[in-house]
């Protein structure tokens, strides 16, 4: 029993038949063939699959694929230019705010999203903010780091990072 | 292109500066390979059905339901691992035969452990057809606590062993008797330790292929310990290793839970047997935190002999170590806590009495220090304990007790050899960060107006850089273009090889950092040994020191090479910026790639006696290493360790980098919660290759530490139930719950090393367990609470708080 989807992933329409139970990280893995949404957990509690889904940054493993019908989705894949990366990516490498780079992607959409809320947060704001992200092996300092340095890039840029 | 700091010509310019690493920008835009990014037209997935009990007889295991759906190939049971293949060998213990298969036979002993598996066409029919599997069980009655398994009557996890006990180590150094004599105090206390895991956040993943016509099995893996998994899946599916291609690319993380995942590799090795197609199966969540390893938690007695003045004459130290269901790596947390048994401290008189018991509990496996938080925990809360017998301030204590700058090489009375560290200076650096005598005056002011802060020291050796006789291969090459490719036996698990290796060969070789490519892991073309694999922070021993040698031999050869060329004497030459030039940058120069198309295209224009190509491969270590241990092998040890190193025990390690951690906490005593206001480390690596790499490990292993400390805890019902098999009940920190973390170092070089270095890895996850519990032990003195256990959740700190209350 299939279910018909059209889903706008990193601005390229994708149409696909799939099971009612695929769940979004699976089809945004195995059907469009990204890599970026990572699984590290049963129970949404690391937030390694976090992806933007119509502005909102969403957990996409507690997601099913068919609710996001008619999305618009933006993962990792679709921050960088085709020469450059973005704010967010450079603060990271900027600040040492990855190790093994498994959680980066989920960290850098979940900043993404706290920065299109709040584009001055103070480190309080980004603690809470990165809450329902785990990383095994930063121990988040240079994470917070890199988002503050992010968020006073995009600002000196006049908020154009978050096209 | 990336500018290095201005120095003179020919001087270390990289080593020693905070590049930005060169993994990070393939990272951030995911262009990774982690196993589950690979993909092949004909895989199938794997789903493995594993025990709903912690103790049982299996009497039954029907898979006819799940091979009647047309998506299912093939399953597997208990029958087809004994048919293929033989029992996981033991690390550490030798007179035990090992009866553990990769899918349970006959009996299983723990809750998660793998019963039967299928490989289907797709994931989803692969997990439905797991739950359609029927299994017939007898339970059984389970132990779970260590002091309960050693008791006459408990249930026995292998009968054949008539015992639940798997090792004993004994030992007395010095004169145990003389130093209870000489004493003023002896302090009796009782030690727990809990079960808890780093988990990486990339759970085990592997894909098999067999192929059947060529007899080959490649494996892409994300195993830390490549060298054994090369021996022990030849060994255990009968096939040479070479024809055996293990591949590991990108790895999410490793801590010691990816070094051994025997059962993974063998489940989807013998589904691709059986169906003749690659097979990828991606443990979920819930299977690492029941089955993928735990630290060996344990029950310990120490009774320390002191004098009036802080001298800790000696002590007494009786373990029960539980290592969970398996004899695979049983013991070694054990064996490892004779290694740094003396701590910073010049403590001759020790009386060890180790036992190691399984419990039908997870497995134990290799956690960041393994051991070594164990053994630091349970020195550094007797330090604070003799200070509070005293009346002593607990940095007066160890200050007195510290092994003196002088006094290196330091031979510890387990025979491993300290090579050199500053203990008093560490410490008095980290007490001047926290402004210490003004926190003890703030301290009783606050005490008076009922608030409770407390200060927690923890002081210690790590041991790095690998174990004596550890050796590992590197392989460079440079092109006809000058640039360089780097092959090394060990796999990187965000440990930065790739970065701290360009930094190396920048100043090495004169080439800069972004032209050097350091390629992943292939056993057809990568030059492992059976040591090969990154854990025991070996990098900065093996692994730097082959790459260093290989750079050399290929040193000499640019030189010999470019001499002839510029009709210039060798030791007038350096290699600066892809050239070869004079040391005063007058007069001519010639560049690498020019010297490297010689060497390739040229043969005839070479020099005498110098072989056409460029590129060098070195096996080995610094023979400097062996120093590390004096004494003879002290006990037998298992066959996976005498397979990969011979017999004895090689635990003593190439360098010992040292550290200081301070936690000051406040407790609010109506909750329980402990707040940390500050928490200061002061570390010592001796020489750092990227210092900005080397402080995100110090806050990597730190923060496992605090959340070991005051968070994470496995725990076992008393059917051997794991009541913590999510991440919504293991509670991990988020960014919430980590501290501002203040760090500095002092660097007491390595003798040992080429570089002076001391390596990096597990190193801060040690301090925070000793420095929590003395600090919440210390803010709460005034109510007479003790710290008997940890985690210290305010749940448990509430109990202890109400119990301690008159």
């Amino acid at each position: 029993m299939k279910h018909q989807v059209a889903i706008k992933v990193n601005g390229l329409l994708h149409r696909a038949e799939i099971e009612p139970r695929t769940l979004l990280v699976h089809f945004l893995r195995r059907q469009i063939g990204l890599k970026s949404p990572h699984v590290g957990c049963d129970t949404s509690n690391c937030g390694a699959c976090s992806v933007i889904m119509n502005g909102r940054c969403v957990k996409s493993c507690t997601i099913f694929a068919a609710q996001a019908d008619g999305a618009e989705i933006l993962t990792a894949e679709g921050l960088a230019g085709d020469d450059n990366l973005h704010p967010l990516q450079e603060a990271f490498r900027d600040n040492h705010a990855l190790q093994c780079g498994y959680c980066t992607p989920g960290f850098l959409m979940a900043s993404y999203a706290l920065l299109q809320h709040n584009s001055n947060p103070s480190e309080e704001e980004i603690r809470i903010g990165l809450s329902g992200n785990l990383c095994m092996c930063t121990g988040y300092i240079n994470i917070i780091k890199a988002v503050r340095s992010a968020a006073e890039m995009i600002r000196q840029s006049g908020g154009s990072g978050l096209g | 292109m990336l500018r290095p700091p201005e120095q003179e010509l020919g001087m270390r310019r990289w080593i020693g500066a905070s590049m930005k690493r060169l993994e990070d920008p393939r990272l951030l835009r995911a262009g990774t390979a982690f196993v589950d990014d690979l993909n092949m037209a004909d895989v199938l997935y794997a789903a493995v059905l594993r025990s709903t009990h912690a103790h049982a007889r299996v009497l039954k295991v029907d898979v006819t339901k799940a091979l009647a759906d047309p998506g299912v190939v093939t399953a597997i049971t208990g029958e087809d691992a004994l048919r293929l293949t033989k029992p996981l060998p033991a690390y550490a213990v030798a007179h035990l035969k090992p009866e553990e298969y990769f899918l349970a036979v006959n009996k299983v002993r723990y809750m998660g452990e793998p019963v039967a598996a299928v490989a289907a066409t797709d994931p989803a029919i692969a997990e439905d057809a797991v739950e359609s599997i029927e299994v017939e069980y007898e339970p059984l009655s389970a132990v779970v606590d260590p002091e309960e398994a050693t008791k006459p009557g408990a249930p026995l996890l292998y009968e054949s062993f008539g015992s639940n006990v798997v090792a004993h180590y004994r030992a007395k150094w010095g004169d145990v008797e003389r130093a209870f004599k000489d004493a003023d105090v002896m302090i009796k206390e009782r030690i727990k330790l809990h079960r808890f895991s780093s988990t990486p956040l990339e759970p085990i993943a592997v894909i098999a292929s067999y192929d059947k016509i060529s007899g080959e099995l490649t494996l892409w893996s994300n195993a830390q310990m490549v060298g054994h998994v090369m021996l022990v899946m030849s060994d255990l599916l009968s096939i040479p290793p070479n024809r055996i291609r293990l591949i590991v690319q990108d790895i999410g993380g490793g801590f010691g839970l990816k070094t051994r995942p025997w059962k993974p590799l063998l489940i989807a090795s013998t589904l691709s047997m059986k169906t003749g197609r690659p097979v990828k199966y991606v443990e979920d969540r819930r299977e690492h935190l029941m089955a993928a390893g735990q630290t060996a938690g344990g029950v310990f007695d120490i009774e320390v002999a002191a004098k009036k003045d802080g001298q800790v004459l000696g002590f007494r130290l009786h373990e029960l170590n539980n290592d969970g269901a398996s004899l695979t790596y049983a013991g070694t947390y054990a064996s490892m806590h004779a290694t740094l048994i003396n701590g910073c401290y010049n403590v001759r008189n020790i009386d060890w009495d180790s036992y190691t018991v399984l419990t039908n509990t997870c497995p134990s496996m290799p956690n960041r220090g393994v051991g070594k938080p164990g053994i630091c925990y349970i020195v550094e809360r007797m330090m604070d304990f003799v200070s509070q017998k005293l009346g002593l301030d607990p940095a007066e204590v160890r200050s007195r007790n510290y092994i003196h700058p002088d006094e290196f090489p330091y031979v510890t009375p387990s025979g491993r050899v300290y090579d050199s560290g500053n203990y008093r200076g560490m410490l008095q650096k980290s007490l001047d960060i926290v402004e210490y005598p003004k926190l003890r005056t703030e301290q009783q002011e606050l005490r008076k107006k009922g608030r409770y802060i407390g200060i927690g020291l923890s002081t210690y050796v790590h041991g790095a850089s690998a174990t004596a006789q550890e050796i590992e291969g590197a392989k460079l090459k440079i092109d006809s273009r000058g640039k360089v490719i780097v092959s090394s036996g060990s796999p990187d698990m965000g440990t930065s090889h790739a970065t701290a290796f360009a930094q190396i060969l920048a100043d090495e070789l004169g080439v800069n950092p972004e032209d050097v490519n350091v390629v992943g892991f292939d056993s057809y073309s990568s030059p492992w040994t059976p040591y090969s694999g990154t854990h025991a922070n070996k990098f900065s021993g093996p692994d730097v020191e082959a790459v260093l040698r290989a750079a050399h031999s290929l040193k000499q050869k640019i030189l010999a090479i470019a001499s002839k060329k510029l009709q210039i004497d060798q030791s007038k030459l350096v290699l600066s910026d892809g050239k070869v030039l004079l040391k005063d940058d007058s007069g001519r120069s010639v560049s690498i790639a020019e010297i490297a198309r010689t060497a390739y295209q040229n043969p005839g224009l070479l020099p005498e006696g110098i072989e056409p190509g460029l590129e060098a491969t070195y096996i080995g270590n610094n023979p400097k290493a062996i120093e590390s241990f004096l004494t003879g092998p002290q006990y037998e040890v298992g066959a996976l360790h005498q397979l990969v190193t011979g017999p004895g025990s090689p635990t003593g390690y190439m360098t010992y980098p040292s550290s200081a951690h301070i936690a000051v906490v406040e407790i609010d005593v109506e909750t329980g919660r402990v707040f940390i206001r500050k928490y200061v480390v002061v570390h010592d690596n001796g020489k750092m290759i990227n210092p900005m790499i080397v402080q995100g490990q110090v806050h990597g292993g730190t923060v496992h530490g605090i959340a070991s400390a005051l968070l994470e805890e496995f725990v076992y019902d008393e059917n051997g139930q794991l009541l913590t098999s999510t991440f919504a009940d293991y509670l991990k920190p988020t960014a919430c719950e980590v501290p501002d973390i203040v760090d500095d170092h002092i660097e007491t070089p390595s003798p040992r090393s080429v570089l002076g270095i001391k390596g990096i890895g597990e190193g801060e996850a040690l301090g925070p367990l000793a420095a929590l519990a003395n600090a919440v032990e210390d803010a709460l003195a005034p109510l007479g609470v003790r710290i008997g256990e940890l985690p210290l959740t305010p749940e448990r700190v509430h109990r202890f708080i109400k119990a301690s209350k008159h």
